[in-house]
């Protein structure tokens, strides 16, 4: 039994700094060697050289990437937070709940590559939005949104179900009770959602590259134009053995754009949970 | 004997399994009925007929009817009637907010506006359920941190707050020492000049104690409701007197 629990305790410490090791590795690599290229000049200019992108820097991706993962947020935040409202509060029967839990679980399922097909053929084609953020946003907005329907539902049945009888039986309505109890008591995890589900739009390569990524593009001013995104950038330098560099450096401002905002995310729901504690 | 509600065949079910079962009765005005029986009974799921907080619940089906001063309850607007029928839980629930915004959660709400109005109507609340002295310097102060019974008389504020014609009570006592249920009963005992009360109880005494009227549910069915003196001097029913000597429950 002693060593049975002593293999298992060896196996959890392996296991568990073998991970880290990984993942530390993985962002010092890419951090020291994205680092030489990283300057001003890399985050504010556009890409240049006598193949696109072996030179200048990446600010059209940076923006193109804030706005694909805006518009992600938007299309797929309030239809996941209002799914999440309408499971738990106003759907009156197990069915039809489980029905909508299956459909998220298919959604989230499918790989990203086919959203960006599904987007192509439907958005890009047959309704003829072009290749535009709009495009492409709907097919990230799609990708994230059981992401965040789980994580709000997910907050709001932590929420003791005897809180909101009581309001409902001061005969306050559902509206009433949702905006003055459900969602302060769940606004660390709600931000927090919808961040970590931004980031995972914002790493989003697939569901961009028939929808309304391209390989170089202005900074974009309508949701009706097409755009520059990080990781598609990224995939593009490698792919087309534009610039090792130059890819590092991409990947050091997509990494770190990411990582900060899950820092944010993480100490936002972390104070606001801990204050009704 | 002026009738404020009233019960008329009733049936509630959970998933198809019957938890109140054709149960008739009627409430009079201005008097405390006290609804005993054992655990499991369906007491609670009575009292939530009452407000239609069972429509909340899910998988839930009620016949029968419930009127309140001749008009079926079904007909009027929840939030209507949930201002007339107020009530208050088995289990307390404060909201996750300081004492004071427990109390003007449910009047703003209901449109009561300035800050004079909703400090006099939460001093006067908490004053009748018994708190205040306890809290009145710290009305800033999660509800949360406040103990099981303060708790509970927070709800019964709460209640109150919102100014109903009929008190429904699940248990309001359960988590009180003998000082506050002894507060608690003399404030219901006082406030039944106001309102109607309801009262769920597992206190035998204590139904013997306030109630007016005693009723007692058993597997979801009403055997006995009678006047308190002649309930436990000489009930009808052969469960009820079982009951009365501590047979079940
Ligand atoms: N939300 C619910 N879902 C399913 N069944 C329920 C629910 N609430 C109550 N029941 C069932 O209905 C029956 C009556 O329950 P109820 O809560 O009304 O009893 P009670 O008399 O209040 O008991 P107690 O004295 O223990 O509070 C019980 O058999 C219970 O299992
Ligand atoms: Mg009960």
């Amino acid at each position: 039994m002693h060593t049975r629990a002593r293999i298992t305790k060896a196996w959890a410490y392996i296991s568990f700094t073998l991970t880290v090791a990984v993942i530390a590795f993985l962002f010092i690599y890419v951090f020291t060697s994205g680092f030489s290229v990283i300057s001003w000049q890399f985050i504010t200019d556009v890409p240049r050289g006598s193949v696109l992108g072996s030179e200048g820097g990446i600010w059209p991706a940076i923006v193109g990437s804030v706005w694909f993962t805006l518009t992600a947020l938007i299309l797929g935040g309030i239809p996941a937070v209002a799914t999440a409202v309408y499971v738990v509060y106003c759907c009156r029967s197990s069915w039809f709940e489980k029905f909508i839990h299956t459909i998220m679980q298919s959604i989230a399922g499918i790989p990203s590559i086919v959203l960006g097909l599904f987007s192509y053929s439907l958005l890009v084609r047959t309704l003829g939005f072009g290749r535009c953020i709009l495009s492409g946003g709907i097919a990230l907005a799609i990708m994230i949104l059981p992401f965040i329907e789980t994580r709000t539902e997910k907050a709001m049945r932590e929420l003791p179900k005897e809180t909101i009888f009581e309001s409902y039986a001061l005969g306050c309505s559902r509206l009433y009770t949702i905006l003055h109890i459900v969602f302060p008591a769940i606004k660390g995890e709600l931000v927090s959602g919808l961040i970590l589900g931004g980031c995972f739009a914002m790493g989003a390569t697939a569901p961009l590259i028939f929808t309304g990524g391209v390989a170089f593009a202005s900074v974009p001013n309508t949701v009706m134009e097409p755009a520059m995104a990080l990781p598609l950038h990224l995939y593009l330098l490698l792919a087309q053995g534009t610039s090792m560099p130059q890819a590092y450096g991409t990947a050091f401002v997509l990494m770190l754009i990411v990582l900060v905002t899950n820092i944010i995310a993480t100490f936002y729901s972390r104070r606001k949970k801990r204050r009704w504690k | 004997m002026e009738i404020i509600m009233k019960i008329d065949g009733l049936s509630a079910y959970y998933d198809g399994k019957i938890a109140v079962d054709s149960v008739s009765l009627e409430i009079p005005k201005n008097r405390i009925s006290a609804i005993i029986g054992p655990s499991g009974c369906g007491k609670s799921t009575l009292l939530r007929c009452m407000n239609r907080m069972i429509e909340e619940e899910m998988d839930t089906k009620v016949e029968g009817s419930v009127y309140l001063e001749g008009k079926d309850i079904a007909s009027i607007p929840k939030d209507e009637l949930r201002r007339k029928i107020g009530m208050v839980f088995q289990s307390p629930a404060p909201f996750p907010f300081s004492i004071y915004k427990n109390m003007t959660y449910a009047p703003k709400y209901y449109g009561i506006r300035g800050k004079d109005r909703l400090n006099a109507l939460v001093i006067e609340k908490l004053k009748m359920a018994g708190l205040y002295d306890e809290v009145k310097d710290e009305l800033n102060k999660s509800a949360l941190k406040l103990s099981g019974g303060q708790q509970q008389r927070l709800c019964i504020a709460r209640t109150l707050s919102i100014e109903p014609d009929v008190l429904l009570l699940d248990e309001p006592c359960s988590a009180l020492d003998l000082g506050s249920t002894a507060a608690i009963e003399k404030m219901l005992t006082d406030l039944k000049e106001l309102y109607t009360i309801v009262i769920v109880t597992h206190n035998l005494a204590q139904a013997k104690r306030i109630g007016d009227y005693t009723a007692f549910l058993y597997n979801g069915k009403l055997i006995e409701w009678a006047p308190k003196d002649s309930f436990f001097s000489s009930p009808s029913k052969e469960e009820t007197k079982a009951f009365l000597s501590g047979m079940y429950g």
